[in-house]
């Protein structure tokens, strides 16, 4: 009888143990792909400025597309947010990708014509499917 | 007459066998929310022949892509946004040093959406393609 009592007070001690090895592990990641862009420098370039006044304005563009003798550069910003857990054998992931991403376009002449911008990048958050 | 010091030790080792399960079977789900859908409303007043490269900005925001037809001659600009869930699971089993069997699946046809609108060179509009992920 002492032997089963025993035992129990040892399982007992056990199965925080077995529970804690078996408890939810869970990760969190950000990454981000170059700066953001800045609002206030986006709505200084309106058409008719130079590429120069871009550049001064943005900076170097992340991509410069040729459209015929016109051309368009882009300007982006990602946020990609990643959150993970795992329950014993089941396991929830969800990835959330936003930019802030801004296009402008030049004549020939290399003067702006359009501007097109999307400031998102702030809206990636993390999220797990079912919660 | 249950035996409660059973009870225990069977509670714990159904508790240790899931955690060893875990490293060779799993089930998995997952959800990926990639850029922003541009406004619907916004997408069904577009309008070929009066609608141009500015309004279009203005309505849509910034696309994911831009560039020219495969003739060179019309410009296409590409918004592209992806909200899918999927599922799948897994099981492996080490037979041997050299074998090991498994068995993977994935529900994971992720393919996201697109608008596509086409522009003269004079930045008119020409055309508006969607593309759903069931296409």
């Amino acid at each position: 009888m002492r032997f089963l009592a025993s035992c129990a007070a040892c399982c007992g001690r056990l199965t925080p143990v077995l529970l804690l090895l078996a408890a939810p592990s869970c990760f969190l990641s950000e990454s981000a792909i170059d700066e953001s862009l800045d609002p206030v420098a986006i709505a200084s370039i309106q058409p008719g400025a130079s590429a120069a006044d871009v550049s001064r304005a943005l900076g170097a563009p992340t991509r410069v597309v040729e459209l015929g003798d016109a051309s368009a550069w882009l300007y982006e910003h990602v946020v990609e947010k990643q959150a993970a857990a795992f329950f014993l054998i089941l396991g929830l992931r969800g990835v959330e990708s936003q930019a802030d991403r801004c296009w402008v376009f030049f004549d020939e002449h290399g003067v702006v014509t359009h501007l097109g911008a999307s400031l998102n990048a702030d809206q990636a958050s993390y999220e797990l499917p079912g919660f | 007459m249950n035996c409660p010091v059973s009870r225990h030790v069977l509670r714990a080792l159904g508790v240790a066998l899931l955690a060893l399960l875990g490293g060779c079977a799993g089930l998995e789900f997952g959800r990926a929310e990639i850029d922003l859908e541009p406004p619907p409303d916004q997408i069904a007043s577009l309008r070929t022949g009066v609608d141009d490269l500015s309004s279009c900005l203005s309505s849509l925001g910034a696309p994911t892509l831009v560039q020219t037809d495969e003739n060179g001659r019309d410009f296409i600009l590409t918004w592209s946004w992806l909200s899918q869930s999927d599922w799948g699971f897994f099981f492996s089993l080490p037979l041997s040093d050299a074998f090991n069997a498994s068995l993977n699946y994935a529900d994971s046809s992720w393919r996201p959406q697109r608008l596509r609108l086409v522009f003269d060179p004079a930045w008119n509009l020409k055309g508006v393609l969607t593309e759903s992920p069931r296409d």
